[in-house]
């Protein structure tokens, strides 16, 4: 019967919206924010870079891309994506290989998850930035180190380093979830049957993980395509990519029209991935979590002389990337990295005291962000799941609309919509608490949706059967089983809101600014520390933060709730 | 509380499958459960039980028909109106709440008076014999535990009707008898007009005031487990409640109620309900195991066959036993009395001719 009723869901109709009048209202005010903040933006992107004087023009269209630097760009942006993909899923299958498979005792996989966590909650160009503190023409490693004078540290492979070591943990996450998933005893009995580890990896570990491989590939292929920060500071000039590219256009070149174009060429890998990772990879999953935890089995998969390699190597990287955040520290507190290295707070004093407007503008935001996009995602990801409406599947795929485009398009396409009548919100803090609570509340989204899942629909049924209302259903029953998703979707609402930048930087204004643009200010007027300083401000302030919704999440799991395993599960 | 009667009428739906396109679950359903009475649904999963059920409890929207419960339409009635306590198969308890809060749970949403509801989960515990269960969480209970509370949640709300749907398929064998007990004592005990659900013929044997046999969306049958047991309406029935063989046979004549069947040359007498039985026909002659007898050969044995496969069963010997051109199953009780066969002994194969018969497939 369960395939049977498992297709319950086919029946979307107005019917049900009508029966149901709290039903109704949240769907037509989710439908308004939708329809404001989501399908008004993209289709004022789309009509300046399709029009012309009021009509319907491609000659803007074609004449950029008939450049040949826009073909440059969308080129190498493809090619950093692809290798990005590669080097990152290959990076992160290896550590979440060893993590799952290395039987690591729970101190060491806990120091693992940890270190791995630090580029996913620092803003996206920390590694740039330390990048050239070690690599850069008076970097620590080529020219202290090296004696090379005039190390070029710009430029594509440099660009790949950063966004490797920066996007890697996606790909742990989404591995670790897969392989962790693979009853052990299927292993045991390759071994039973007489497979070498070798063969055991090769033609069972291998083959069932490779729909989660795809899934890596295409998230990280997004995530570079997506990402402004890193490649601004360190593509230079030699290496163009679409977002920076857009960007120059419109804050350099004051050409909105070709800013919305190249944003538009970017749009089209970006959807094709998003809808290929949730319609073709996301059903090929062939892990099985059955919830039963009845074989108690070791891994045997690796052995004693590979587990300690496997180890070895997991150490050095996790050390690279502690010794680049010891860096970061190290370059807040002196004078002038590479030229005096005395020790000093005067960064901290000038972000305290200077910089203060902006944290203070930043911590509003973020705060705001995170009340709204926790609610926005788990009301969303509530109701797509959970009820039947019409409109419910063009609701859930609107919904992720922003979450899986770059930022560079969503910031455009607000800086656009929202700077004429009927809607002028540039220069206020709801442009930036909109934009993130629809970009980054998805997030919210999916865990609730994930959670979701793993909630038997029987037990709220049997909340019905004894009398309850859907409303009380949902307050007594369904609430306090998604209240981790609700916290984790906070979590990242917040942490994305004080980290990102590729959306906000076109929406930031006088009154409200935020540390992540101060970042790059400072950075491009070589001071250094400043932007060390705010570095650290936020990498502190987010690990606070995460460090308290742990705990929270940790108390809130009463008996019997569902975990929730990562903030960033996959 | 005063019982009431539950009335489907010509209940029918379909889903869309994404691979095989439009499936019909149930198919213009009628039933009537007369108040007090446990009537169970029976049949192999996909048959339409469970969604009949869903739809009575109102989970469920039929495409067309009717549901009754007493003398109220209640087809459009959603399932929070509708006065219903169901059980889960996987019981659905809330994991977040104490027993004695799961069981609170539809007083609370009823508006029950506090000390009101304290009384009557007590009681309802001590009915189901969890007293002192109260502060425990479902997690830290024990199957059969769990499935009692979700009886108790069910129950206490005194609703008018009451539905399980397959509530002991995850009980092991032993607690599975003792709580279908359990369950048939307190259905009679609170006069609850109740429909079952279940794909387990004996547990439906063994609880039931009726059954109704279902296969793919249709009733088959209702009737008594006697009824059902003693006289199938179809091969499927016969087959689906206790054991039966199916012995291939020729039709030597055939009248209106009657047929000589020829087994390896034997001329039967057989009861015919098939239609369109013609001399020269191949048919398949039911008989029960326990209709079967077995004795050690001899001169005047007529069908002879070879004990393939025997097992003690304590209260008889089950014995699979290869014949010519068929193997029968063969129940022998009295294990203490009998003359008891070995694997691989030939035998004579007695069939009991009053009991065999022919039905439309």
């Amino acid at each position: 019967m369960s395939v049977l009723t498992f297709k319950r869901k086919n029946t979307d109709t107005l019917g049900n919206l009508v029966k149901d009048p709290a039903l109704l209202t949240s769907v037509i005010v989710i439908w308004m924010f939708l329809a404001l903040f989501v399908l008004f933006p993209i289709f004022k992107i789309l009509s300046i870079a399709f029009t012309e004087g009021g009509h319907f023009e491609l000659s803007g269209l074609l004449k950029i891309l008939g450049k040949k630097y826009t073909h440059i760009a969308a080129w190498n942006s493809i090619l950093l994506g692809t290798l990005v993909g590669i080097c990152g899923t290959a990076l992160g299958f290896f550590f979440a290989f060893t993590a799952v498979r290395a039987n690591l005792s729970k101190s060491w996989s806990r120091l693992l998850d940890w270190a791995i966590i630090l580029p996913l909650i620092s803003p996206p160009f920390t590694m740039a930035i330390t990048v050239i503190f070690s690599f850069g023409p008076r970097g620590l490693i080529t020219y202290n180190l090296l004696g090379l004078e005039h190390f070029e540290v710009y430029g594509m492979w440099s660009t790949l380093f950063a966004e490797t070591i920066t996007y890697f943990p996606i790909s742990y996450i989404t591995l670790k979830g897969i392989l962790g998933g693979i009853d052990p005893t299927v292993e045991d009995m390759a071994f039973s049957l007489g497979s070498s580890r070798w063969d055991v990896f090769r033609k069972v570990t291998f083959p069932l993980s490779t729909s989660g491989l795809a899934n890596s590939f295409l998230l990280l292929f997004a995530a570079s395509l997506a990402d402004f920060a890193t490649p601004l500071i360190l593509a230079g000039n030699g290496f163009p990519l679409l977002p920076t590219e857009a960007f120059l256009q419109i804050t350099g070149l004051f050409d909105m029209k070709g800013g919305a174009i190249l944003s538009f060429i970017l749009l089209i890998p970006s959807l094709a991935v998003f809808f290929l990772q949730r319609y073709w990879v996301g059903r090929r999953n062939l892990v099985t979590i059955t919830g039963k935890s009845g074989s108690q089995t070791k891994f045997k998969s690796v052995g004693n002389k590979t587990r300690y390699l496997f180890l070895f190597i997991c150490l050095l990287t996790v050390l690279f990337i502690l010794y680049f955040y010891i860096l970061l520290l190290y370059a807040s507190m002196i004078e002038a990295f590479g030229a005096n290295n005395t020790f000093t707070l005067t960064h901290y004093k000038a972000i305290f005291t200077r910089g203060r407007e902006v944290i203070k503008d930043t911590l509003i935001i973020s705060i705001s962000g995170m009340l709204l996009g926790g609610l926005y995602g788990v009301v969303v990801g509530y109701i797509t799941a959970k009820k039947k409406f019409f409109s419910r599947k063009f609701m859930e795929i609107v919904a992720m609309i922003n979450y899986a485009l770059p930022g560079t398009i969503v910031g455009i396409a607000y800086l656009i919509a929202f700077n004429k009548r009927p809607i002028i919100l540039t220069g206020t803090a709801l442009i930036i608490i909109f934009c993130n609570v629809s970009k980054y509340g998805a997030n919210g989204i999916r865990s609730t949706v994930a959670i979701l899942q793993q909630i038997h629909p029987g037990i709220e049924e049997a909340s019905v059967s004894l009398g309850a209302s859907s409303i009380y259903t949902f307050r007594r029953i369904t609430v306090p089983l998604i209240l981790p998703g609700l916290f984790s979707g906070l979590g990242i609402v917040f942490i994305r809101s004080m980290t990102a930048i590729s959306a906000a930087i076109f929406l930031v204004s006088l009154n409200w600014n935020l540390i992540t643009v101060s970042i790059l200010e400072n950075m491009t007027e070589l001071h250094l520390g400043v932007s060390a300083a705010f570095s650290v401000f936020v990498v502190i302030t987010v690990f606070i933060v995460i460090t308290g919704i742990s705990f929270v999440l940790k108390s809130l799991r009463q008996p019997g709730a569902l975990r929730i395993t990562s903030l960033f599960g996959a | 509380m005063k019982s009431v009667n539950i009335k489907l009428e010509n209940l029918t739906k379909t889903y869309i499958h994404q691979l095989k396109g439009k499936i019909s679950a149930v198919n213009g359903v009628s039933l009537e459960v007369e108040p007090g009475e446990l009537l169970t649904l029976l049949g192999p999963s996909g048959c339409g039980k469970t969604t009949t059920m869903r739809m009575l409890a109102g989970f469920e929207e039929p495409d067309s028909g009717k549901v009754f419960i007493g003398s109220e339409d209640v087809t459009d009635q959603m399932a929070n109106q509708r006065d219903i306590g169901f059980v889960f198969q996987n019981y659905a308890l809330f994991p977040h709440l104490s027993v004695a809060e799961n069981v609170a749970y539809g007083l609370k949403v009823r508006g029950v008076d506090r000390n009101e509801i304290g009384r009557r989960v007590d009681e309802a515990l001590q009915l189901v014999k969890l007293e002192g269960y109260q502060e425990q969480f479902p997690h830290q209970m024990s199957g059969g535990e769990q499935q009692r509370v979700a009886l108790a949640r069910a129950i206490v709300i005194k609703p008018k009707v009451l539905l399980l749907d397959e509530p002991l398929s995850n009980l092991d064998a032993k607690l599975r008898i003792s709580t279908r007990g359990e369950i048939r004592r307190l259905q009679k005990a609170l006069s609850i007009s109740t429909l079952y659900v279940t794909h387990d013929q004996e547990e439906a044997m063994a609880i039931s005031d009726r059954i109704i046999v279902m296969n793919h969306g249709d009733i088959i049958q209702i009737g008594t487990a006697e009824e059902l047991y003693y006289n199938p309406k179809t091969e499927f029935v016969a087959k689906f409640i206790g054991a039966i063989n199916a012995i291939p046979s020729k039709i030597v004549s055939s009248s209106d109620e009657e047929a000589v069947a020829d087994i390896e040359g034997e001329k039967f007498k057989v009861r015919n309900f098939r239609k369109n039985v013609k001399p020269g026909d191949s048919a398949d002659v039911l008989l029960r195991p326990e209709a079967v007898r077995l004795k050690e050969v001899n001169p005047e044995s007529k069908i002879k066959g070879t004990v393939v496969e025997r097992a003690f069963l304590g209260d008889r010997v089950d014995y699979t036993v290869a014949a010519e051109s068929f193997t029968i199953k063969v129940s022998l009780y009295d294990s203490f009395g009998q003359v008891t066969f070995k694997c691989d002994q030939e035998v004579e194969i007695i069939l009991d001719e009053k009991r065999m018969k022919i039905l439309e497939r």
